[in-house]
Formats: structure tokens, C-alpha cells, sequence
């Protein structure tokens, strides 16, 4: 499928290694780097439910076993089911010759047509049912194994607190929910009862293997299989608790609940995305997509033939500007280096912040390194001119955080195209909403080279790029790996610190994978 | 020489497409832009079916393709089958096969494409891609009101054709080389 946004053709690489198309990475505003959905952590805002948007606390979601009380899914698709009605002639009741119209009310299923008549549920007199809900036959020993577990958890609690210390198995994270249950001090915490070993549960009793299997019944080998009558394995899974054989024994299930989460950065631990609570507003509190904040690059013009090692061949590149803020965009040959324990990065990051020259001004870097807060340090980050060597000493510490914090996902990827940078930066306006909709628009003028810049348009422009294939094996499919050192402007400092500051003006790379073989869309 | 036959309380909108011997029983309703190309052996419609807009009925094998009561052809539905008895739905954009018979009470779902070539059992639905069969437990119901509905307003704002006039219609060039 095409997406306006080419997400398999172009490719940025997060700092934790994995590659993904701008829609998919984040951009944390206070390290500023990308952030992948790895190396954010994902919490969990509210539960709600998708169909009628009601909300939910997260225990008493936890009670319903994350499920919607009213509303049900098909349980032969997994469409939500809506209620139909019928109505009926009754005798009424003191009358029987009198007949009266009366509704009623049953599921049914606008996708595959299921409706709760075929489960052999009677019609209900009220729309919101009742109606059955699987038996589990397994719910007794469940209880019983909880119990047994609480049991343990309860021992363990008091053994705790009698200092007979030993590693928690049962207590951990409070996993059975018994925390608030115990006292300081429980009655039976006396050591003779303590050592009483606990009954078992029943289901612990050892199963005994059979001789003998008994036999098949006559009409396993008799009776005609009717496919459509036995329910596939997705519908079984999907009725845990009684997993039928036969798609009349269905029954409509409760609607899964779905989540709002939020996500944080895990270096600098704060928000990079929190949607409003409410469970009907699809707005955000914050968002910083990635979409936002760097620019979006997308392949105009692929290679129209394949690209034969060590030959040049010219692509044209469609830059955007998505900020508030005029960028100038330099073009760097391919410059990523994994996060590594032990390897380059670490060392490199260390010298880097040995010999750098701005040492000797910046009060950050005796402070030890959690108070050292990445937004502080960005002003040290200089423009590389080898790709990406010299680093200040403010990146080195977040680099060793990153090195810490993040996942390293480090996917394969073969980039065996190089770019043949151009001299010159392109300059792109800042994002003009209005400006998308006005075809007469002044385009503004730059005074570009058409060779370099060929089209132009508010905040975007093509770029024509020469690229020239390495000398490795030319079957695998041209990927060119291109690095690009773009100005970003971060108004967080300046929000932060109550308007004192100025806006601080950075430059910051993005590494990017572009699959030149592909027709964009 | 082909003709068409529309019985008393049938409403044909002139602006569809109809070629080849075709039967239409009473309060049967046929939308304009719909297709019914009895392009081999005749098609014969029974009564109270609903041929929307865009739906397209073929017959091309020289055997006629009878069509019961009651059956919904959905807008831009191709269908091809032998034969149809009552009760069938055929959604949107569905696409049944020249080689396949269906009872009553069938449902194609939208978009589906169905080719088997044994007969389908009765009140069978067809859903979703891939392609899923089950079992209903009861017919999908008569559409009655629609029916009552259509024929009143259709009138008003096409031109509907005269089924007491006994008309032939142009053959086939295929035909008529024959
Ligand atoms: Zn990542
Ligand atoms: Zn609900
Ligand atoms: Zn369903
Ligand atoms: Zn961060």
C-alpha cells in the first residue's frame, strides 16, 4: 500500500539502531534526539471502551478483566455486535384475547450476520440484555490455586516482618493484590504455625497417566464433518473458557477494553506524548512526533534504472520544513554510529568530551551527571564537519545515559549508496498553514542554484542529488544511507526558564536510509 | 427473438440495461444503471427481488437461470449462478460464479467472491477476506417495506417501464447472426 509519507522507502534511524519511517519515531525536545517507540516507556493513561466510550478506572478494569460491561463483540468475527429489535404480538395478561405489540431485543452481527438467536439465546425484553456469558468449568480450581497463593503471599508477609528474611516469590509487586489485605501483625505469625505445611490445592495432586485410552465414539468415524459448523481456532481462543467445537455453542463476548498511554523518554524521563484524558477527545497534550519537529524528506524521483557498483546515478529528494522556524538543511554522507557498551561510541564519547574546547567554559560538567540535564548541554553540540566527531561534553554524558538507558535494537541494514554532498545548505521557510492552500503563494526566493534546487514551494523544496553506488556486490536492492545536519530551534529552554533565555538555536543531525529502487507514491 | 416480460407490479426504471429473454415477476424492483444480460439462455425473475443499482445478472450458459422470491442483488453485485432460490442477499461489490447453485436464505457478503461448483447448503453466509463460511440459524428476513417503499417513489422520479405493453427488444448481435 502507498502512504504519503513513502513508509518503506525512506527510513530514519533512531538512536537506539532501529529504523522507521517519520511517522513512527518521536523526537524528545529536551535530549533532542529521536525516540523510537523502544526506547520510550509506554505507560497506561485510563481504560476505555472503543464502542461507547465509557471510561474506567484501572481497578475496577482490572476487575472486569479489562472488559466493557455493555457492549459485546461477535464471537464468530470480532465485530461489535449492535442490538436489533422485533416486535411481537403478546395476549396481554388479564385479557388473553387482546393481542399488544411488545419489543424485543437481540444481538446480531452486521459483518458475518451471526446474531444471538444462533447461539439459542432467547430475545431479551431489555436492550442491555442479559445475555449468557460462557461457564467457566474451570472457575473453581482457579479459585482455589488464588487462595493457595494468597496463602504463601500471607506467609511470606509475616515471615518478613519476624525478620526470617528470605527473597519474596509470591509478594513480588504485590501480584496477588493481598498487600492492603494484611495487618501489621497477624494472629497466626506465631513460627509452630508457620511451619504447618499448607494444604495443597487439589489441582496439585498429581495427575496418574491411563493404560488405556478409551474409544472413540461410533460417530466420530460416522457423521459428515460440516466445516462451517466447527469453530475455527481464532473463535475457540477468543471463548477461553469453554473453547467449543461447534460454532452454535458461541457466545457473544464483552468487548475488549482499550488503553490511552502515554509515553516518556527514558533517558530524560519526561512526557513526549500525553493524550487528553477523555476517552472521545482524539487530542494530545503534548505530541512530539518527530513529524513535527524534523524535517520530512521523501523520495520524488527514484532511479529509473538499476545502479551498476562504482556509477552515479541522480535522484531527486523533496525536502519540508514542519517547524515554526527557518531551517537550513546540509546533505552528509551517511554518518550513524550504533549506541555500544564497550565500543566506539563509549570512547569516542569520553575523548570527545576530553578535548573539547569548550571545556573550559561550561559549569555542567563537574555537576554530577543526573543533575546535568541534557538541555543545558545542547549549546556545545557543534556543527561536525567529519560526520559526527566532535561532540560536546553535555552529548557525551547523554550518549553514556543513552548507552545506559536505551535498548539497543541495532537492526541489519545494508546501505551501499553514498551521496556526493552538495557545498551548498538549502534554506527552507518556516511551516505557513495558510500556505497549503493558496496556489498562488509567493514562492519565496532564495537565489538557488537550479542545479542544486529545483523546485520550491512555502517550506518545501526538491533537491537534485548525485549518488554514487559502492563497490560491493550489486544484487541486493540500492540503499542510500545519507545524513543530514538541519537548525532546530528549541523554545524550551526559552519556556522554561520564564522567557530570560532567548530561544536556543541548534544544529542536530538525522540519519536516514532511502530505498532508491522504489516508486514513490 | 428476445423479449422482455414484466408482469403487472413489477417496477422496471427504463434507463437499465436489459438484453435477451428476460422474465420479471411482480413487485420485483429494478433500479436504473442495473444489468440483467440474459446474453445465453433466459433469465427469469421471480417476485418481490431487489436489483440495485449497478448489480449485473448474467446468464450466458444456453440453460435458463431462474431466480426465486425475495432475493436483494446489492449495488455494483455480479452475479452468475445457475440458479437462485428465495431469501438470498448479495452485497455490495460481491462476485458469484457461473458455477454454482444456490438455495435459500444465502448470504454474500460485500466484497466477497464466491466460485465454488457444488451446490452451497442453505442459509450459508460468506464473509471476509480470506473468505469465510458459516451456518445461519435462520433466513435473512423479506425486505417488505423497502419493497412498498421503492415502488412508490420510483416512479416519481424515473421513467418506469410499461409492463402491460408486450415488447421485444433488439436481439443480440450475436444473435442475430444466428
Ligand atoms: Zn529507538
Ligand atoms: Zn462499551
Ligand atoms: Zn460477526
Ligand atoms: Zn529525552
Amino acid at each position: 500500500m502507498s502512504h504519503l509519507f513513502q513508509l518503506d522507502t525512506v527510513k530514519y534511524v533512531c538512536c537506539c539502531g532501529s529504523l522507521k519511517p517519520i511517522c513512527n519515531v518521536y523526537f524528545c525536545r529536551h535530549c533532542l534526539r529521536l525516540r523510537c517507540h523502544y526506547c520510550v516507556s509506554h505507560e497506561v493513561d485510563s481504560h476505555y471502551c472503543g464502542n461507547c466510550s465509557e471510561n474506567m478506572p484501572s481497578a475496577e478494569a482490572k476487575q472486569k478483566r479489562n472488559r466493557c460491561g455493555t457492549c459485546y463483540d461477535c464471537p464468530s468475527c470480532k465485530q461489535t455486535l449492535s442490538i436489533r429489535a422485533t416486535t411481537i404480538q403478546v395476549p396481554l395478561e388479564d385479557e388473553p384475547e387482546k393481542l399488544v405489540a411488545k419489543k424485543l431485543y437481540y444481538l446480531a452481527c452486521g459483518f458475518c450476520r451471526w446474531t444471538s438467536r444462533d447461539a439459542g439465546l432467547p430475545d431479551s425484553q431489555n436492550t442491555s440484555g442479559p445475555w449468557a456469558e460462557p461457564e467457566n468449568p474451570l472457575a473453581q480450581q482457579i479459585i482455589e490455586i488464588s487462595d493457595y497463593f494468597r496463602m504463601l503471599a500471607i506467609r511470606e508477609k509475616n515471615s518478613k516482618d519476624k525478620k526470617f528474611v528470605q527473597k519474596s516469590k509470591y509478594l513480588a509487586a504485590g501480584r496477588h493484590g493481598v498487600a492492603h489485605l494484611l495487618p501489621r501483625r497477624y494472629p497466626v505469625s506465631v513460627p509452630e504455625e508457620m511451619s504447618k505445611p499448607l494444604p495443597t490445592p487439589l489441582y496439585l495432586a498429581p495427575t496418574e497417566g491411563m493404560e488405556d485410552l478409551p474409544e472413540l465414539s461410533d460417530d466420530v468415524y460416522e457423521d459428515e464433518l460440516i466445516i462451517p459448523k466447527v469453530t475455527s481456532l481464532t473463535q475457540r481462543l477468543r471463548q477461553l473458557e469453554t473453547q467449543p467445537r461447534e460454532t452454535s455453542k458461541l457466545l457473544p463476548t464483552h468487548k475488549q477494553l482499550l488503553v490511552k498511554r502515554s509515553l516518556r523518554c527514558r533517558v530524560c524521563e519526561r512526557n513526549i506524548s500525553k493524550p487528553e484524558y477523555s476517552p472521545v477527545s482524539i487530542k494530545f497534550k503534548i505530541q512530539l512526533n518527530a513529524y513535527f519537529h524534523v524535517p520530512q524528506i521523501r523520495l520524488m524521483t527514484p532511479l529509473n534504472e538499476p545502479l551498476v557498483p562504482g556509477r552515479k546515478a541522480r535522484i531527486v529528494l523533496r525536502l519540508a520544513n514542519p517547524t515554526q522556524f527557518p531551517t537550513a538543511i546540509r546533505f552528509l554522507p551517511f554518518s550513524f554510529v550504533p549506541l555500544q557498551k564497550d565500543g566506539s561510541t563509549d570512547k569516542r564519547a569520553l575523548d570527545a568530551g576530553k578535548f573539547d574546547p569548550t571545556r573550559e567554559s561550561s559549569t555542567d560538567h563537574s555537576l554530577p551527571s543526573h543533575t546535568l540535564t541534557p538541555t543545558t548541554s545542547i549549546t556545545f553540540i557543534t556543527p561536525s564537519m567529519t560526520g559526527g566527531g566532535t561532540l560536546g561534553s553535555g552529548e557525551s554524558t547523554q550518549i553514556m545515559k543513552e548507552i545506559h538507558v536505551l535498548p539497543r535494537r541495532s537492526e541489519r541494514f545494508s546501505q551501499n549508496c553514498d551521496v556526493i554532498p552538495p557545498a551548498d545548505e538549502i534554506v527552507l521557510p518556516p511551516r505557513d498553514e495558510t500556505s497549503d492552500f493558496d496556489d498562488f503563494a509567493e514562492t519565496p526566493d532564495f537565489n538557488d542554484d537550479p542545479k542544486l534546487v529545483p523546485w520550491r514551494k512555502a517550506n518545501k523544496a526538491a533537491v537534485y542529488l548525485d549518488v554514487i553506488r559502492q563497490l560491493t556486490d550489486g544484487s541486493e536492492p540500492p540503499v542510500l544511507g545519507i545524513t543530514i545536519e538541519y537548525d532546530y530551534v528549541n523554545t524550551i529552554v526559552a519556556l522554561e526558564s520564564k522567557g530570560v533565555q532567548e530561544p536556543q538555536k541548534v544544529r542536530l543531525q538525522a540519519h536516514l536510509l532511502i530505498a532508491l529502487d522504489r516508486i514513490p507514491s | 427473438m428476445a423479449n422482455l416480460q414484466i408482469t403487472v407490479g413489477a417496477v422496471v426504471c427504463v434507463e437499465a440495461e436489459i438484453r435477451g429473454d428476460v422474465r420479471i415477476g411482480t413487485k420485483t424492483i429494478v433500479h436504473p444503471c442495473a444489468k440483467i444480460l440474459a446474453t445465453g439462455g433466459p433469465i427469469v425473475i421471480g417476485d418481490a427481488n431487489i436489483v440495485e443499482e449497478l448489480a449485473t445478472i448474467e446468464n450466458k450458459s444456453p440453460e435458463p437461470m431462474v431466480i426465486g422470491n425475495n432475493n436483494v442483488f446489492e449495488v455494483g453485485s455480479l452475479v452468475k449462478a445457475k440458479a437462485i432460490g428465495d431469501h438470498n442477499i448479495f452485497e455490495t461489490k460481491c462476485f458469484v460464479g457461473d458455477e454454482i447453485s444456490i438455495g435459500n436464505g444465502c448470504v454474500f457478503g460485500a466484497g466477497t467472491k464466491v466460485t465454488p461448483s457444488q451446490a452451497v447448503p442453505d442459509n450459508s453466509v460468506f464473509y471476509g477476506q480470506p473468505l469465510k463460511h458459516r451456518l445461519a440459524g435462520e433466513r435473512p428476513s423479506a425486505q417488505t417495506l423497502q419493497i412498498d417503499f421503492l415502488s412508490r417513489i420510483l416512479p416519481n422520479y424515473h421513467n418506469i417501464i410499461n409492463p402491460t405493453i408486450k415488447r421485444e427488444i433488439p436481439a443480440l448481435p450475436a444473435e442475430k447472426t444466428s
